[in-house]
């Protein structure tokens, strides 16, 4: 008896088996564009852009709303909702146009009235938006609709650079009156695509075309069906076996894997984020600039793009702006030079070598890699560094801005924030223990100047400064790496992550 | 009766240990790195947004008042809400739990035959070429650790044969094919690491009992050797494996972790790792706590199934 049970068990299983294969059965959301994400908000994920717990969190909003203005991977400031925009000669005052004729999905006209309330919305404390912090440059009374199509920013002191400070992932625009409870799980945007199915937490998120969206001929695609992988290998599976048609970050473990498959294209981005050593300039042996001169002399920058990051990267030249930037003080990558680090070394009393510990952990991929390399490098010169991992989930809590020498990694800023946000003397994160009254007004001065060139040159000088005499090693910017599934084409791969513009992407 | 006797004892012993269980769990989130409010606001905290945060969230409220009130609550049958979403933890759980208990059976179904047919066979012809050969397979596939397996399933049954989905993605409005579909390949990995274990235990069992007297007195009365083997044999050998069953049920608590993991699938080892990285604490307790439940069960059962089949162990 219990032998027949069994082979019949056995027998309904081979059977479900079987049926699986049959290709006439199709998922919900099969005829979308199917997206893949890497970040996982899980029981936070929201609609609601004041949220933007994540990364995950941009999938969606990303493609329900839109911003004032889109920035590229330069800064370059392009229009969205607004159409052009101006500033006062005292550089107190922007003015935004706002486009006409632009509907919510609900039905309900955009107006200045809704860039009003959205700005107002992220300035209040009670929202509790990470969209505080980093609009404090705001005064919450000095946003004005002007009328119907004007919008007006007032700001206590000048900010030059308005339209790209004010283009974060936090700023797309809702409409008046909207709270948080209805946000969070009913979108109602501009944007070019309509929630259709989306529950927190829910493994599946489906997005339909919005039929009225106010660029004419977009979106290319019917539908989107968004779903993340936490693991790289089920996501690499995935778009092999053409599950999957974009995905939006691919693990530089698996880039190999992937790079061979004719039925894959992989997309690159500019520099998208930093990747450092970071020393404290005020703690031994560090405090010697002779030190920290001869560590920056001993990468060889170009084989540590490729080797950690496979080469998906570019050099960098121990500032957070990329070389390629106008705003960058070289156009040249520092060169190793291992005879200098040695000299330097002597001089600042270590003849016979110097020992230390350099702590990292897998909090941003490649980091232990970076680690190791750069200990490789560093040993010609006399140095013993001592690399420490630690667990990755805990990194960014327990050792970062803990240890005295450490990696770490940013993502990309625009010039005056990139060099603002961990080296100035009120920094938030003083990763490198920098402190220089010189530096800060050199840097203040650069972001108050509204003529484009001289700022530009205040920028070189800056960050000549920091990439001299900082603790700062920065020796490469990590390119993000995407795939695209053959036969589907139309996606423009944006350095910063959340910017996500599924506009144009088509499947065929 | 003594086996009642013995039940409440144990039930008795398993709620002590369920309370423990979650002092612990209790214990170790306070000391961890990191709270939720942390979490929620990730890089974007500020010491005023977090102040506000951990207010609004009573994190300030001493921990062993907290962990009181949990309980109190939790005795009266409330879960609390999710730090995070402010959703009921019940409403959270409720979907995942059906999620994985559907798997769990689903892999349950898989790993009965999967145990007992290589070993009737390798116990029919021990140490003939059969025996062997599986004996080799069940050795490599008891050192793969789960997360391999699953890999080396996901390459072979997604890349390399394109019949399965690679992410095991369902819900509400999924059909019961998109489910089975979706749980296949989690299910034969969680199948497979626990037959690998009753395979061998089974066989061994099999064999012993081959050797007694009571079954050599059988074949002399000449019972068909079928017969032998399904109605005399394989019923004794079944009481001790009974135990690596029980065992393995409580494996499957935790590989469903890791499995969960690698397969998308939207379970409870998913919401429970998920709740961990947002320190997501009634989320994370009720979690733990079900899997503790599952795993203090399925030995009490084990243990009573073993008093029940063997009349030996009744006494006292």
């Amino acid at each position: 008896m219990r032998l027949a049970t069994t082979l019949g068990t056995a027998a309904a299983c081979g059977l479900i088996f079987a049926g699986m294969s049959s290709p006439s059965l199709a998922a919900a959301g099969d005829e979308c564009v199917k997206i893949l994400g890497y970040e996982w908000s899980g029981e936070k994920q929201s609609m609601d852009p004041a949220d933007m717990y994540s990364g995950d969190d941009a999938y969606h909003t990303f493609a329900v709303y839109n911003r004032l203005v889109d920035i590229d991977d330069n800064f370059n400031v392009s229009p969205e909702l607004a159409t052009e925009w101006s500033v006062s000669p005292d550089g107190l005052t922007w003015t935004f146009k706002l486009r006409e004729g632009v509907k919510f999905h609900s039905g309900k006209d955009f107006s200045s009235a809704d860039v009003v309330y959205t700005f107002k919305r992220l300035l209040d404390e009670k929202t509790g938006s990470g969209a505080r912090a980093v609009l404090e440059f705001l005064d919450p009374n000095g946003i004005k609709a002007v009328d119907a199509t004007t919008v007006t920013f007032t700001t206590p002191k000048p900010v030059v650079e308005l339209p790209v400070l004010i283009s974060n992932k936090f700023t797309n625009i809702v409409p008046e009156g909207a709270t948080a409870d209805k946000l969070q799980l009913h979108g109602d945007g501009t944007g070019p695509f309509m929630q259709e199915q989306f529950t927190p937490n829910a493994p599946v998120r489906i997005l339909r075309k919005n039929p009225n969206y106010w660029n004419a001929g977009q979106p290319k695609a019917e539908c989107l069906r968004i779903t993340v992988a936490q693991e790289a290998v089920a996501g690499v599976s995935a778009i092999k076996a053409g599950q999957v048609d974009l995905m939006l970050n691919v693990d530089p473990s698996v880039i190999p894997s992937l790079k061979d498959d004719p039925n894959v294209q992989l997309l690159e981005t500019a520099a998208s984020n930093s990747m450092t050593v970071s020393m404290w300039v005020d703690t031994k042996p560090f405090d010697d600039i002779k030190v920290r001169q001869a560590l920056k002399a001993v990468v060889d920058r170009q084989a540590m793009v490729d080797t950690v990051l496979l080469g998906f990267g570019e050099v960098g030249a121990d500032s957070p702006v990329p070389i390629n930037s106008p705003a960058s003080y070289t156009k040249e990558p520092p060169k190793q030079d291992i005879e200098l680090a040695k000299k330097l070394l002597a001089e600042a009393g270590y003849k016979d070598g110097l020992k230390f510990d350099l702590y990292t952990g897998e909090g941003v991929p490649g980091m232990v890699r970076m680690a190791q390399v750069f200990a490789e490098m560093a040993k010609p010169a006399g140095f013993d560094i001592n690399v420490i991992v630690t667990p990755a989930e805990s990194y960014w809590d327990d050792v970062w801005l803990k240890k005295p020498a450490l990696t770490s990694a940013w993502s990309m800023r625009p010039p005056g924030e990139g060099l603002a946000v961990a080296y100035t003397q009120n920094a938030k994160w003083k990763e490198t223990r920098w402190e220089r009254p010189d530096y800060d007004a050199l840097l203040l001065k650069a972001n108050t100047t509204v003529d484009n060139a001289e700022r530009t040159k205040l920028f070189q000088q800056t960050g000549e400064l920091l990439a001299k005499e900082g603790g700062l090693i920065l020796p490469m910017f990590v390119h993000q790496v995407l795939a695209l599934r053959k036969g589907c084409e139309g996606y423009t791969p944006r350095a910063q992550n959340f910017n996500l513009n599924f506009e144009d992407l088509v499947c065929k | 009766m003594p086996v009642v006797k013995l039940a409440i004892a144990r039930i008795g012993l398993s709620a002590f240990t369920l309370l423990l269980v979650s002092a612990i769990v209790f214990l170790i989130l306070e000391i961890l790195p990191g709270d939720v409010a942390t979490r929620i606001l990730g890089r974007d905290a500020t010491p005023e947004t977090l102040e506000l945060l951990r207010n609004e969230l009573g994190l300030y409220r001493p921990a062993i008042t907290r962990y009181v009130g949990w309980l109190a609550n939790l005795l009266h049958g409330d879960l609390g809400k999710s730090l995070v979403s402010y959703r009921p933890v019940a409403e959270i759980l409720g979907p995942r739990i059906y999620n994985t208990v559907l798997l769990s059976a689903y892999a349950f179904l898989i790993y009965l035959p999967l145990t007992i047919i290589p070993a009737l066979l390798q116990a029919i012809w021990r140490d003939r070429p059969v025996d062997h050969v599986l004996s080799v397979i069940t050795l490599v596939l008891l050192s793969m650790p789960d997360f391999l397996l699953a890999t080396i399933l996901l390459f072979t049954f997604v890349v390399l044969v394109p019949l399965l989905p690679a992410m095991s993605l369902v819900d509400d409005s999924s059909t019961a094919l998109d489910y089975l579909r979706a749980m296949t390949l989690p299910a034969i990995t969680l199948a497979v690491v626990m037959a690998v274990y009753a395979v061998r235990m089974l066989r061994d069992n099999l064999i012993e009992v081959l050797d007694a007297d009571y079954i050599k007195m059988a074949e002399l009365k000449g019972l068909s050797a079928r017969r032998v083997l399904l109605r005399h044999a394989l019923p004794n050998a079944l009481v001790p494996t009974l135990n690596v069953t029980a065992l393995n049920l409580a494996y499957l608590v935790g590989g469903v972790v890791v499995v969960e993991r690698v397969f998308s699938y939207p379970g409870f080892g998913n919401l429970l790792v998920d709740s961990l990285q947002l320190r997501d604490l009634p989320v994370i307790e009720a979690t733990v706590m079900i899997a503790a439940l599952v795993y203090v069960m399925a030995n009490l059962i084990a243990d009573l199934a073993a008093v029940v089949l063997n009349p030996r162990l009744r006494t006292g």
